[in-house]
């Protein structure tokens, strides 16, 4: 698997290290950007002059959610059409509904326990792996 | 009854014991802040804010192994969100259990 570049937008600092972690242990070449919320993420977005392979996002962050943060990120050209992948552990169908509606290419529930949480990180980067290979 | 333990988070570290320190270092850090935040809250009566408040420490009492915990508060987050304020105590009781388990 190639490694992929991925923003990771998490108010919480112990999921950040988890999520880095795995990341990590599936590819030691991934490389993982961070954003404690929507701002600071389009602000990264705006900054950097490439693109992202993928972007993970939470809902629930103060000053801009991930509702506000989709928004913005998709009536942008240079950001639109970057997948987004939610990682929440927001099970509500209202939330979910909402998420498909701004267009995000998965919904991922996060597991409690990690082993069952690598297991889907590892395939979720899989997956956009091969998505990113069949774009080339 | 149960207590709050290392199970989870030594799962997540595996033989990194400087990456478990990490993780407690920061719960140690953050939770009584959160704690504060959600006792404000509670106190004005801004119920919605409180039920994020107890979404944010829900991450904290799972990383600390406590299951009946987790769901104790998943179920008082989503009655705060209607104002209903029947599991308060009992809440207060997991946070107290944290509390003396990480700082006494």
């Amino acid at each position: 698997m190639k490694s992929l570049s991925i923003l990771l937008v998490d108010d919480d600092k112990i999921e950040r290290l988890k999520f880095k972690k795995a990341c990590k242990e599936i590819n030691p070449n991934n490389m993982i950007f961070e954003a404690i919320n929507g701002e600071a993420a389009l602000s990264l977005l705006h900054q950097k002059n490439f693109s992202f392979d993928l972007i993970i996002s939470d809902i629930n962050m103060p000053r801009m959610d991930g509702f506000e943060f989709l928004s913005a990120l998709k009536t942008n050209v240079k950001s639109k059409y970057i997948p987004v992948v939610i990682m929440s552990t927001s099970e509500h169908t209202e939330d979910l509904n909402k998420c498909y509606k701004l267009r995000i290419s998965g919904y991922f529930s996060k597991p409690l326990q990690y082993s069952e949480y690598l297991k889907k990180v590892t395939s979720l980067l899989q997956y956009w792996d091969k998505a990113n290979l069949a774009s080339l | 009854m149960e207590q709050p333990n290392l199970y989870v988070i030594k799962e997540i570290s595996g033989d990194d014991v400087e990456f478990q320190n990490s993780i407690l270092d920061i719960i140690k850090i953050e939770f009584p802040g959160e704690v504060t935040s959600f006792k404000e809250n509670f106190k004005a009566k801004n119920f919605v804010e409180a039920a994020n408040n107890v979404h944010k420490i829900k991450h904290k009492i799972s990383l600390l192994g406590l299951q009946k915990g987790v769901a104790l508060a998943s179920e008082f987050e989503a009655l705060l969100k209607e104002g209903n304020t029947t599991l308060h105590n009992n809440f207060l009781e997991v946070l107290d259990k944290i509390h003396v388990y990480l700082y006494d």
